[in-house]
Order: structure tokens, then sequence, then C-alpha cells
């Protein structure tokens, strides 16, 4: 059986790691630090089939499902996903100015060769223009990248990173109001990593020049100014291949990736402290990260006859990257009374991309204003006698959406509301000297959508971590937008092992 | 004299200052056969202020205990009244101690810049009615021990915490090794650390005060670089002047790839997975002064550890050598000896969370810091023994000697028989140690954007 096939690789590589495990730290070759992790990851379905990979659509008889549709054999597959990383980071320091960063890393995806529902896809597709400068490279199944690559120079109050890099802004956690510089890539992340580690493993670097100069005065401490320049490398937000697991484009619909390079992506913001406020100021216009579907027609065979959907999709689709700007701002407060530390974060897009749609085909490219806030509030407490302190952080985010919004729909093709109310709400509760950690994140939306990941998190000596989450999406709420029903094709635990160095 | 068992002897019941003056007639001021402090401002040994008994273990246990003796689960009841309980537990459970002779000088635990400022500096200091530190002109203190001989544990712990290493500013590395019961090392993490002292600075300008940030204390930094899930992580703290303010925490986190302000509430859980060390218990006392409080519960001679004992910096040192080796062992062996006058200081916390409901922290009034603390849980059970260790490290101070610093911690957790056991390099990957270098500034290193630059990951 291919699981188990599947199953006895993750096994060999797990011995042969745990074999050579006899080393407690990094190596050091020079002047670079090489550490990193190996990691496998276990991801099962618990409840039912993907229903984009089998959502068809018919001239004749309508919108229907046509199972097995782009899987191989109909039904809930065995996996959602089966895969091996290897990523390390490799830092060399030259001297007290000079130093760099390298993080290749090598995917393994197993899930298809274990799990027989699914065809052939790619599983970290890049379909755009311009993806040579993701420095990925491999087959179907197996990928090497180099993830991150940058050099920085420091001196004085100067700062320069030059490369291929992250960079993240803001306050808020997993929720994306000022943390939006670089796209994310959710090809084999819709859920399936710990929801404390962010976006880290999807955030994709880009090619950035990153100044910083902090900017000496008595009256406001760290004062520092940022910079940022990406000549326009430009990466969109990645989704899922269809026919892959985590596919979240109906297998009617083709979208092709309109991916301008050349566009620069420009910005900057300016930190500080004013005790006891800690705030920033932020700017930055660049492409959208996700791309806004315009018509560019119909497969007339594929709607009348839709028989094999991947090969003859119905509707075919443009992903528009129109230039937005956002400009917003942050700020934190330590309020010692309470033990706490308050968080805010606002963000306003003037031009926000929408598609228009007439009699239900996304026509062309309109802009609405929108506003993000966030506040959030994080409190350790004691809860349990005898116990550490339980981390408990809440977040309340909205989104604003101004003007007209009859016929209008997202990048994901849902219909707008004016307003959009999240609740988020995470604890960890460290146990035995914290070596586990129980862990619960819970994301409820007032348009009746929820999405909970508890879980536990094992650190085992210095190499060893497992982890063993859940996820739980539903609600009545079914937009591709929100976290509700729509993706309750994920439901169900992950495992990971991870062994570090 | 009386015959008395050495048991007995202590400064209260019996070496008593006043008692020194009766039997010896001597330095009316301190009590002492001479004021301490204007023999180590001099250069000469403190012999001349002690009496010949609380100079010598021999002379003091009438010859039960001798230098070169080893001490150990066999024979702790010799030390039974001269050792911390915590020491006591960790004999009878396999920990082997070397005496030795007791040290003279106290430039040998203290930079002799700062021995200079304390005297230079002695009799500005005053306490507030709220128990804060002040230079008597009003503003912070300007370096060095402010009380040269404290007569209150709050002046004593005044003496320690206001720079905890004694420096401007300093970066060293360390390896806190975490052991089982059983003696396995179950852990071990490295990370760099460094304390910047904003006021009080003696060697490095601005002095004596950074204007910038005349309000704070001194800044922390601690960088960790292992193990790999750790890699990277920034603490900066901002310790307050104010003895009664909690620090503030910005974390860089490498996962998140920014920083991030967090509560500095959680001082009483352990500080990383595994690790028996709390915040609050770092440098022996972490916590502002003024959210404890503490009363001088003894002063008499007690066992402390040798400057002798070098840790990781003793070249060639073996597993067998009484300098705390460098090997990650549950009981590494080190050389202590009679201090002849500790101040015996109990705190009791006022912090929300807190687990202890004292700490006795061993004063010792030579060198003007502590070494050792007993931490006892809220039931009143013995529950910590910490065990900070100074030697010279060879390494230059940058005001004409060379720089004494930790050569090694024991955090001992006596009720599950656990240790963390922290040993100091000179160089540890790319971490230099070195104290009161100009490059050291606040806004190179401990400030959100300063750890944001410098992030590894």
């Amino acid at each position: 059986m291919r699981l188990g096939k599947g199953l006895v690789y993750g096994l060999l590589v797990l011995l042969a790691v745990s074999i050579g495990s006899t080393a407690w730290a990094q190596f050091n070759i020079g002047p670079f630090e090489i550490t990193g992790f190996y990691q496998y990851t276990v991801d099962a379905p618990t409840e039912h089939a993907n229903p984009n990979n089998s959502a068809c659509l018919s001239f004749i008889v309508g919108p229907y499902q046509c199972s097995p549709g782009l899987q191989k054999k109909g039904g809930k597959p065995d996996l959602l996903l089966m895969r091996q990383i290897l990523d390390l980071n490799i830092f060399g320091k030259f001297n007290e100015n000079w130093s760099a960063t390298f993080e290749p890393r090598l995917f393994f995806d197993m899930t298809k060769i274990a799990d027989n529902h699914f065809r052939q896809y790619e599983s970290l597709p890049t379909p755009f223009a311009g993806n040579g400068w993701m420095l990925r490279g491999g087959g179907n199944d197996f990928k090497a990248e180099m993830w991150q690559a940058y050099t920085d120079y420091r001196n004085g109050g100067w700062w320069v990173r030059l490369g291929k890099q992250q960079i993240a802004w803001g306050e808020a956690l997993g929720l994306r109001v000022l943390d939006t510089v670089n796209p994310l890539d959710l090809s084999q992340n819709l859920s399936t990593d710990r929801i404390f580690e962010e976006f880290d493993r999807v955030r994709i670097p880009q090619w950035f020049a990153r100044v910083d100069y902090t900017i000496p005065n008595e009256s406001i401490p760290d004062l520092t100014a940022e910079f940022i320049f990406n000549p326009g490398i430009v990466a969109p937000t990645l989704l899922p291949a269809q026919g892959s697991p985590f596919n979240v484009v109906p297998a009617f619909l083709q979208v092709k990736n309109k991916v301008n390079q050349g566009e620069p992506t420009v910005g900057g913001r300016i930190t500080g402290t004013v005790d006891p406020v800690q705030f920033s100021l932020n700017f930055v216009t660049k492409p959208n990260d996700d791309g806004i579907g315009i018509s560019r027609g119909v497969n007339l065979a594929g709607c009348l006859f839709p028989v094999l959907p991947a090969a003859t999709p119905c509707i075919l689709l443009k992903g528009e990257h129109p230039r937005i700007y956002i400009a917003g701002g942050s700020a934190n407060y330590n309020w010692t009374w309470a033990g706490a530390v308050l968080r805010a974060e606002t963000t306003v897009t003037p031009n926000a991309p929408f598609a228009s749609n007439t009699a239900g085909t996304p026509t062309k490219v309109v802009d609405r204003s929108v506003l993000k806030t966030v506040l959030a509030i994080d409190r350790p407490t004691y809860v349990i006698p005898g116990l550490d302190s339980m981390t408990i952080g809440f977040q309340f985010f909205e989104t604003y959406t101004s003007g007209n919004k009859a016929g209008l729909t997202d990048a994901t093709g849902a219909k707008l509301d004016s307003n959009q109310h999240v609740f988020t709400v995470f604890f960890q509760q460290p146990l035995l000297q914290k070596r586990i950690s129980l862990e619960f994140f819970g994301l409820f939306d007032t348009d009746d959508a929820h999405w909970l990941q508890p879980g536990v998190h094992w650190e085992m000596g210095n190499n060893v971590r497992l982890d063993l989450f859940y996820n739980k999406f539903g609600g009545a709420e079914k937009r591709g937008s929100r976290f509700g029903n729509n993706l309750s094709f994920v439901n169900g635990p992950f495992f990971r092992f991870t062994y570090g160095f | 004299m009386n015959k008395r068992n050495y048991e007995d002897l202590n400064y209260f019941n019996y070496w008593t200052r006043r008692g020194f003056l009766k039997r010896a007639g001597a330095f009316l001021g301190a009590g002492l056969l001479q004021p301490v402090i204007s023999l180590i401002g001099s250069g000469k040994s403190i012999a001349a202020a002690y009496p010949d008994e609380v100079l010598s273990i021999e002379k003091y246990t009438k010859g039960k205990i001798k230098p070169g003796m080893v001490i150990s689960k066999d024979n702790y009841q010799l030390v039974k009244d001269i050792a911390p309980e915590g020491l006591l537990v960790e004999l009878q459970r396999g920990a082997e101690i070397k005496i030795g002779e007791t040290t003279m000088k106290a430039e040998a635990t203290q930079p002799k810049f700062w021995i200079e400022a304390t005297l230079r500096n002695k009799g500005q200091a005053i306490l507030d009615k709220n128990g804060q530190l002040w230079h008597k002109g009003g503003g912070p203190w300007i370096g060095g021990c402010p009380f040269a001989e404290p007569s209150t544990a709050l002046e004593a712990m005044w003496n320690y915490t206001f720079s905890p290493r004694r420096y401007d500013n300093l970066i060293t590395a360390s390896r806190p090794t975490h052991i089982d019961t059983n003696g396995t090392v179950v852990r071990q993490d490295e990370a760099l650390f460094m304390q910047i002292q904003t006021v009080g600075r003696l060697v490095v300008d601005p002095k004596p005060i950074d204007p910038k940030y005349k309000d704070e204390l001194h800044r922390n930094l601690l960088s960790v670089s292992k193990p790999f899930d750790s890699y990277g992580l920034g603490v900066a703290s901002t310790v307050y002047y104010d003895g009664s303010r909690l620090p503030e925490t910005d974390l860089y986190i490498p996962t998140l790839r920014r920083t991030r302000r967090v509560p500095s509430t959680q001082r009483f859980e352990p500080a990383t997975p595994y690790n028996v060390a709390y915040t609050t218990d770092f440098d022996i006392q972490a916590d502002p002064v003024l959210t404890w409080s503490w009363t001088l519960a003894g002063r008499k001679p007690m066992l402390g550890p040798s400057p002798i004992n070098l840790g990781a910096r003793a070249k060639g040192a073996t597993k067998q050598d009484f300098v705390f080796p460098d090997f990650p062992d549950k009981f590494p062996r080190s050389t202590w000896e009679l201090r002849p006058e500790m101040l015996l200081l109990d705190g009791v916390p006022h912090l929300p969370g807190a687990n202890y409901s004292k700490k006795r922290v061993y004063y010792d009034a030579i060198y003007s810091i502590t070494e050792q603390a007993d931490i006892w849980d809220l039931p009143g059970k013995l529950w910590k023994y910490l065990v900070f260790i100074w030697g010279d490290t060879g390494v230059s101070d940058n005001a004409g000697g060379t720089a004494p610093d930790l050569t090694g911690i024991v955090f001992a957790d006596l009720q599950r028989d656990f240790h963390s056991n922290v040993s100091f390099h000179n160089k540890l990957g790319d971490a230099v140690f070195k104290v009161n270098s100009p490059d050291l500034t606040v806004d190179a290193w401990a400030t959100p954007s300063a750890m944001l630059r410098r992030a590894r990951k």
C-alpha cells in the first residue's frame, strides 16, 4: 500500500537522524554557524474530500460535484500532507560590520506517493512569470530552494540588509494588517503548522534593500527610520495546485496569474519609544499579492462536457495584481498595573482592488478603501495553582470596506461585507518545567465561522520536538475569504516530528 | 575566652562587633579591629580587620577542618554550622568540595576601579523613606558600592544589585547545562549575555550617568544560540533605577522575524525548558530591590566559594580538579573557604505569582557581593540552592587591571534533585568576553532596533 510506503520512507529518515544524533549542536565551518532542523509532518483529514477538486460547472446542468474530479480516486483522501523538510540556517559573521545569512530548504512531499486518491500535482507551484527569482527548483515531489539569502552591514546607527529576505512589521500575530510586505506561499500551509510559529515558513522572502538608520536624539529613544525597496521582482500569493489536497480554486476555474515584473515595492517606517509607548508609522506601495480574477472567457467544451476538469476548465480567469498603497501604524503600551501589554495596529488601503461582476462574471477591477484595525492584549495569568503562568493573548480584528459593494467580489470570489469582525484567543499552558506546552488557538468570525487549533508541543532535550495538533474549521459561513466551513475539508490532526541541530 | 564550640560562634552571639571592641579594644568606629574598607582601599590584606579565629578555618573549627580536606557525604557534618542549608543537601547527595585558605584580598573577585570608587564615594549615598537609593546631591548613585559598610540588609542588597557585574558594560558567553537526578545531561543551552550600566559608570564615557538613559539602572541582553529552536532569540531587559518598578522586556523572536514587547511578570517560572533558574534568580536576585522586603538575619563566618574556581577558564583542568571544571557533571568539584564575615539577608517577595516564601542571600562583607542563596517554597520547605562563583578571567578590565567575573553558576532544585550548571567562557562561537568596552552601548545592542539588526536568523 502506498501509505505504508510513505511511512517507511519517513521512518527510515527518522532512524538515520536518530543514529546520527550524538551531536548536541550546530556546526561551525570557518566564520559560518550552521543550524537547522529536519521535520516530518503527517496531516490527515477526518471529514470529507476537498470539494474544490470536484466542483464542476456545466452550462447544461449547472454546478455539480464531478467526483473524482481532479482527484484520481473519489472520496476523502487518507492524507492532506506527508512531507519531509530540511531547513538550514547558515549565518556567517565576518567582522563587527558584516555578516551573511543563507537559508536553504529541501522539501520532499510524499503525499501523493502515499495516498493513491491523488493524481500527480505540483507540490510547490510557482505559476507566474519571473518565478526564477524564487531560487526554487526540482520536480513535482522534491524541491530545493534558497529561501533566504542576504547580507547585513552595520555601522553605528546604520543597518543595511540586501538580498532575499522576509520583512515583518506590526504587532498583530496571525492576522496580517501591517505585516503585508511579503506575500504568502500557501501551497502546503492552509492550517498545517503550529499557529504559534505564525508565517515564518510561508512569508515569501523577496529581493529587498532594507536600510535602517537610528536617529540620534534625546527625546525619543530608539527612533529609527527604515526604507525598503524591491526593484520589481514580484511574487504573488502562491496557492495550492488544483487537484492537490489543499486546493482552494474550484475545478471548473482556471486562473492565470498576470504578474508584471518590474513593478517596484517601496516603503518605509518610523519606529521609536515615547515611554511607555512603542510606536511605528508605516507606508508601503506594491503590486497586490492576491490575484483579482477577471474573466478571460469560457472554454465552451469544458462547460458543456466537463468530463476532465483538469484539462478542460469551464471558466478562464486572469489574476490581476494592481498596485496598492498601504499606510498605517502600530503602538503598544506596557500596562504594568495589569501586568499586560496592550497593542493596536491599523492600516488604510485607499485603493484596495476588487472584481466588479456583471451577470456573475468578473469583468474589471475596481478600487475601494479598506480600513483594517487590530486591538490586542497579552497577559500571562496564573490559572492553575501550582503551574507556571498561562500565556493568554486576545485580539479583535475589524475590516471595514467603504463605498458601494454591490456586485463586487474579493480575490477569493466572495461577496463583500462592509464590516468583518474577528476575535482570536491564544492560550499556552506550560507544564513540567516548560518541556510540554498545551496550546489553544481560536479564531471566531462574527458571521459564524471559526477555526480552532488545540495541540501539544513537546520539547525533548536539545534536538527533538514533537507536535500534535488538530484543526477544526466550521460554522455556517462558507465564503472563501473567511476561516469557516469552506475549509472544513482540512479538519483533522497533524503530527510533526522535528529533529534540530 | 570562654571555651565554646565553633558551631556557636557568630557575630551576633559571640564575635559581635561589640564583642570585638571589648576584646580587642581596638578600632572604635566600625567595631572591627580595623575598618575593612580602609584596608581594602590601601591594597592590604583584610587580616588586620578580623581576629585570627575567623581568618583560618583550622583555627575556627579547632582543627577539625583543615585546608586541603575534601568534604563529602562522609564528613559533611563537619561544616554543618558554617554552610548554607542548600550546600549541606548537595554534599549529602554526592557533591564534593575541597577546603582552601581564606582569600585576604577583595580584588580577587572585585575589580580594583570599583573598590576605589567605593572608597572615593563613601558616605555619599542615602536611602529615601521608600528605601530608594540616591546620591546625597539628589541624583542617581555615581558608582562603586553605595554603602561601604552596610548596616542593614537593604543597604547590602543595594551594594550588590546596583551593578551586579561591576563593569560599565560586559559581554560574556555562557553554556547552561541541565542535568537530571541521575546525572544525565538532558539539555544544553548556549547564550551570550550582556549588561550595560547606564548610571554609576566609572570607566567608559559618558560617566557617571548616560543622560539618555538616566532613569535606568542597566540594560541586559540575552542572545541565545542553542538549542536550534531558540537560535537567534534575543531578550532585552530594561532595569529601571526605581527599585520598585518591574523591568521592561523586549524579545526578538526569530519565527516572528520582529521584536515584541512582552509583560515581565513571569519571573517565578523556568526561564527556558528544563531550567532550574527562574528570571528572579539571575544574578542571585534579579527582581528590583524594593519589590522584596529584606531583613538582616545574621552575620557570621561561613563557607564561600574560592576565587581559584576558574571553571572553563582553568586551562588543562580535569574532571577531578576542584576548580569547577568545565565538564557536564551534576556536581562539578570546587574549592571553598571560610569567609570571615557573611551577612545573612532574608528576603520575602511581594510580586504577584511569587512561589518563594523566602530567599536567604549570603552577602560577603569583604567582597560586597553575594555568591550563594537558599530558597524556600511557600509551605516553607527548602527548595533551591544557588551558587554564583567569581574568579579572575585574565581578561583586561580596560581600567588597568584584569577583570574578575563569574566563572560558574549552580542552580540546584533540591526537591527534584535537578541541576542547571552554567559555565562561562572567554570565547564561545563568535562571542568574546570583554568589559568596559566603548563598543558596548545601549543603542548598538540593547534596543528593539538593535536586536533586529543583529538578528542571526
